[in-house]
């Protein structure tokens, strides 16, 4: 009855129809509500395409991660007990797990609360101890925006920061990093994979020239973790950041490599009981930092097959894309880059109306810390893409969990809304008219 | 003991009808591809130490598999776009889109503005 009464007024009084009509229309209409309510229960969930932003969790790590939540709870420092022994011999088994994944030695391995930590600590840290005679910390302009705030605190502080212009590839450009290390630089810091745009930084030569100048190197790894073979001592790297809810692992978690020879000395950011070297004091984590080993070992077995596989989707994906629509972009070096962060700008299309109108696909445009603000991204206007051209990019995750109906959905959904919203556009309509927009004079109202 | 064709079979059958019953369709999909995958390309070891200890692994990731898919389901359900889609296809609905809430009826043409309906707020 009350089916009735809702359909009615949603459909107009339906009087001339054939009953049949009638019934298939009201049955549609009941289906609908209920697909409604299920959308406001959050019964249907968008396709997960953003897996630059998190990861969910692998089962396995969930599964290594249980008994240390449930029944292994001790505090892995405790030195008197069983508790406290058993929680702290997988703390080390995690530690090695970690190590092993970046070619390390596990008491080079420090865990922390997540990558932003794991940089501010080993940014802030290293320059601080080394005030005294060096001045000058190195970073570029499509840092993580952790990184790039630290250094605005060390300018505050009285260091002398500079921020490398890249390339419009997103690479840095090696001779100019030669020639701002200067006599009192102490830290050089580049991400290994860029988290918006995917490009991966030539991070063996960089290591080579701060090795060559005796100065230190770190790199946000988040990205790359688990996703490209790492090895730290062929990259001559004395820093890396790692974060465990990119590789799989649970949120919460993240490891810092700090070499050990040569040394790397640092001033810690929590003081403490002098746990983890004395570098970041407080409990360890036991469950996450099991997570994170776990993690770490389940990547190092998957990465050959994961790497090819998000290869093949992310081809597929890009394929579709552009052969059905013109004038894409896809912004950050085709070569150099990690595949399964692809950075695509649609011409003549607004970004934010692309996101909603694919609204059941979780996709991102720029990375999630900074996607409140209405700024198109810095790491765009950075490698130089046009500011409308900034403001209509999106940036597609594909992971270990995706499947090519999701690959193929998203593309189909992305080439209609985009087609649809050019229909829309009178930008479009001069472009197709053969207008040149650069040649347009805008009036003022 | 040697491991034997039988074995191996009922470890792999055992593994996709546990994989199969994982209720998100992001781990059922993998768990189904990667235990496909990775006895594909298993395919062709001989030395029966090494079958073994991938035999033990196998059963391992069964007990695993057992473990997470056993887990509370509470509030696990999460029925996907696609995964609601290719259902609705193979009810006959002809397309479906959730968002902008417009149903194709197959043969009146005309229909198509009669039935579009507005969210309700």
């Amino acid at each position: 009855m009350m089916r009735k009464t809702v359909t009615t007024k949603l459909l107009g009084s339906m009087r001339g129809f054939p009953s049949h009509r009638v019934n298939y229309a009201v049955n549609a209409v009941a289906r609908e509500l209920i697909k409604s309510r299920e959308l406001e229960n959050d019964e249907l969930r968008p396709l997960y395409m953003d897996f630059q932003a998190t990861t969910p969790m692998d089962p396995r790590v969930l599964d290594a991660m249980l008994p240390y939540q449930v029944n292994y709870y001790g505090n892995p420092h405790s030195r008197t007990h069983a508790y406290g022994w058993e929680s702290e011999s997988a703390m080390e088994k995690a530690r090695k797990q970690v190590a092993d994944l970046i070619a390390a030695d596990p008491r080079e391995i420090v865990f922390t609360s997540g990558a932003t930590e794991s940089n501010n600590m080993s940014i802030k840290g290293v320059a601080r101890f080394y005030k005294s005679k060096k001045k000058h910390v190195i970073t570029t302009q499509t840092e993580h925006k952790c990184v790039l705030d630290s250094c605005r605190v060390l300018e505050a502080e009285g260091f002398d920061i500079t921020y490398l212009p890249v390339k419009t590839n997103g690479l840095v450009d090696l001779q100019l990093l030669e020639e701002t290390i200067r006599q009192d630089t102490s830290l050089v810091s580049v991400m290994t994979v860029n988290n918006e745009i995917g490009v991966r930084q030539p991070v063996e030569d960089i290591g080579r020239i701060c090795r060559s100048r005796n100065v230190f190197f770190h790199t946000d790894a988040a990205q790359a973790v688990g996703k490209i073979p790492i090895n730290v001592s062929d990259w001559k790297v004395d820093l890396m950041s790692i974060s465990g809810h990119k590789i799989y692992g649970p949120k919460g978690v993240g490891a810092l490599y700090v070499r050990r020879r040569p040394r790397v000395r640092m001033e810690p950011l929590q003081n403490g009981g002098g746990q983890e070297r004395g570098l970041r004091s407080g409990t360890v984590p036991t469950p996450l930092a099991v997570g994170l080993g776990a993690a770490c070992d389940i990547a190092q077995q998957e990465l050959e097959y994961d790497h090819s596989r998000v290869s093949m989707l992310a081809n597929r994906l890009v394929r579709k894309i552009m052969s059905e629509i013109p004038d894409v972009v896809m912004n950050g070096d085709p070569e150099q880059r990690y595949p399964g962060c692809i950075n695509l700008s649609f011409a003549y299309v607004e970004g934010e109306s692309l996101l909603m109108a694919l609204k059941d696909v979780a996709l991102s445009s720029g990375s999630a810390c900074t996607s409140a603000s209405l700024e198109p991204s810095y790491v765009l206007r950075a490698i130089g893409t046009d500011e409308d051209l900034a403001h209509s990019s999106i940036r597609f995750g594909i992971g270990r969990f995706s499947t090519e109906a999701e690959v193929d959905y998203t593309a189909d959904k992305c080439i209609q809304q985009v087609k649809r919203l050019r229909e829309m556009s009178p930008l479009w309509e001069m472009v197709q008219e053969g207008i040149d927009l650069k040649s347009i004079k805008w009036t003022q109202h | 003991m040697a491991a034997s064709t039988a074995q191996v079979l009922s470890l792999y059958r055992k593994l996709m009808k546990e994989s199969s019953k994982f209720p998100s369709y992001n781990y059922r999909t993998y768990a189904l591809r990667r235990v496909q995958d990775a006895f594909r390309a298993n395919r062709s070891v001989e030395d029966p130490k090494m079958v073994e200890q991938l035999l033990n692994q196998g059963r391992d990731n069964l007990d695993m598999i057992r473990r997470q898919v056993g887990l509370p389901q509470t509030h696990a359900h999460t029925h996907t776009l696609v995964h609601v889609r290719t259902k609705l296809f193979q009810q006959g609905l002809k397309y479906f889109d959730a968002h902008s809430k417009i149903l194709f009826f197959h043969h009146n043409n005309f229909s198509k503005e009669m039935f579009s309906i507005n969210r309700p707020t």
